[in-house]
């Protein structure tokens, strides 16, 4: 072998090994939580409400108060993410109002979740008064998506080849049909990535929704979005760190981390298949 | 002699401070195909894309001079882009079929302005008929588009662009990425084009310029050096020998 050989040869040994211990990783993270949590999982768990101070019952209530929070948030912020997204990407003035946005944008991505948290509280529970409830907390979860939303669209959005614009409205198109027609069904597949992304995140969030939505212990599922809702997150942090009965509220806390999960890879799911559709009829 | 559809008056256009276009006054003849030739950077495409206000999109382009369209001077303050561009269409240097259906590709421009949905399939047949595809596509019109070969989605663009039924179609060197053979069929395709619709053609290659076009204007620097029939144009004698006075 030789020394340039040995020095590929160890290279890429090196580079199976780094991918060895990621991979190691995520399957330790699963096995973790599904070998502790697994065992709880029941139709019970996920269709009863709680019980005796949490240390029986299911989690239905904190799975229906973490769907629609989740849902109502991205409702929110995926077309105030997009329409953001087009106008910086297809109009872009005055080009230092563009500039004033950017930055705001970055600064908002790099907060501290638990400071959106402080301001939902402010703003959304009591300046508008919506109080603690599931509107509060999805308008909080909103804000907090909003920065990945419009960075995922505007580069979704600048990644459709400028050939297509011009190809449009040389045909005599305006710019709105341009954009309608051919920039945003292009650029979707992209955004609905960046979606996927937001999702993960707001579903699993805690900090933003301890004071905007999230709420202890309750046996109700919410019936409006002015309701105060248990969320999946919220719910395993009150299992470990309340209450007297240890033994039975942590297992009860890792089959909530296994659902919550669960939840997670359905939504994203869902929106992937989405995608694929789009791509499939669109491929370029 | 023919009408001139369009032509310039004194046009001038500057990128920034660079002047591109000096003084260009030429005329494109009815149901002809005049060739637009000359050294890269001379200004061509920028002459090209004066037609149909697509230089409007370059924030630093300001033109002077006036453009008309029968007889209509395009660039008064009141006019229609949109209309212009449907009657004037464009062909890219590089074809760009949308990410649709042929189907919808062609029918894009008839679309846009709410047209009946049976007055678009009989024009997406007819174009795709008058751009020698129709054979080629019939069957699979609901396939995307860039599933064709390149030759192919130039000629769907020369499809879609006849769709909009314009006086005139301006291309842009429409076969600098093509292999010689979809060269050759577009060749043929606006030597048959030409009885019905005007063809203003930019390219880098002399010899289709001679091969094709009725008229060539030459252009340097920004500077129209030089307009007339193809046969009696100095680049053409020199290539078929020293004219005979």
């Amino acid at each position: 072998m030789t020394k340039r050989e040995l020095k590929q040869f160890i290279g890429v040994n090196a580079l199976r090994l780094f991918i060895v211990v990621t991979a190691l990783f995520l399957i330790l993270f699963l096995y973790v939580i599904i070998s502790k949590g697994g065992k709880m999982i029941s139709w019970s768990f996920i269709f009863e409400s709680p019980k005796k101070y949490m240390t029986e019952g299911g989690i239905f209530p904190a799975i229906v108060g973490t769907f629609w929070l989740t849902i109502i948030s991205i409702g929110i912020s995926l077309p105030l993410g997009v329409f953001t997204a087009i106008y910086m990407v297809s109009y872009g003035k005055p080009a230092w109002f563009v500039r004033f946005v950017r930055v705001a944008i970055n600064t908002l991505a790099g907060v501290p979740s638990i400071i959106y948290g402080l301001f939902g509280l402010t703003v959304f529970v009591q300046l508008m008064k919506f109080d603690v409830s599931i509107l509060a907390g999805s308008l909080t979860l909103a804000v907090l998506a909003l920065p990945v939303m419009i960075n995922a669209s505007e580069e979704a959005l600048r990644g459709v080849p400028q050939d297509f614009r011009e190809a449009s409205l040389a045909l005599g198109a305006t710019e709105r049909q341009t954009i309608l027609r051919v920039l945003l069904p292009t650029a979707l597949p992209n955004i609905l990535t960046g979606t996927i992304i937001s999702i993960g995140r707001v579903a699993g969030e805690t900090a933003p929704i301890l004071f905007t939505a999230a709420t202890f212990y309750t046996r109700r599922l919410p019936t409006s979005v002015m309701d105060e809702v248990m969320v999946l997150p919220y719910h395993i942090y009150a299992l470990m760190t309340e209450g007297a009965h240890a033994d039975k509220q942590v297992p009860i806390a890792y089959g909530t981390a296994v659902v919550l999960l669960a939840l997670v890879l359905l939504v994203s799911a869902v929106a992937i298949i989405i995608r694929y559709n789009i791509r499939k009829k669109r491929k370029w | 002699m023919v009408n001139a559809h369009i032509r310039t008056e004194k046009l001038n256009l500057w990128f920034s401070e660079k002047h591109v276009l000096q003084d260009v006054n030429i005329p494109v003849y009815d149901k002809n195909i005049t060739a637009l030739i000359g050294p890269s950077g001379c200004g061509k495409s920028t002459l090209l894309r004066c037609f149909n206000r697509m230089n409007d999109l370059i924030p630093e382009a300001k033109i002077k001079g006036k453009v008309f369209l029968n007889e209509q001077n395009i660039y008064e303050p009141r006019i229609d882009v949109t209309r212009v561009r449907t009657k004037v269409g464009m062909v890219f240097q590089r074809p760009n079929p949308f990410p649709k259906s042929i189907y919808n590709n062609i029918a894009y421009g008839l679309k846009i302005r709410g047209k009946k949905k049976s007055v678009i399939n009989e024009t997406v047949e007819k174009s795709l008929k008058e751009s020698w595809l129709w054979d080629e596509v019939k069957d699979r019109l609901n396939e995307s588009a860039l599933s064709l070969s390149g030759g192919q989605q130039q000629r769907l663009c020369i499809a879609r662009a006849l769709a909009n039924s314009p006086d005139i179609i301006l291309l842009d060197e429409p076969t600098s990425a093509l292999d010689p053979q979809s060269t050759a069929k577009i060749e043929e395709l606006c030597m048959e084009l030409k009885k019905k619709v005007t063809i203003l053609i930019v390219t880098h290659n002399i010899a289709q310029a001679g091969r094709i076009s009725d008229y060539t204007a030459f252009m340097y620097l920004g500077d129209m050096v030089e307009f007339g029939e193809t046969k009696r144009c100095s680049p053409f004698q020199k290539i078929n020998g020293p004219k005979r006075i």
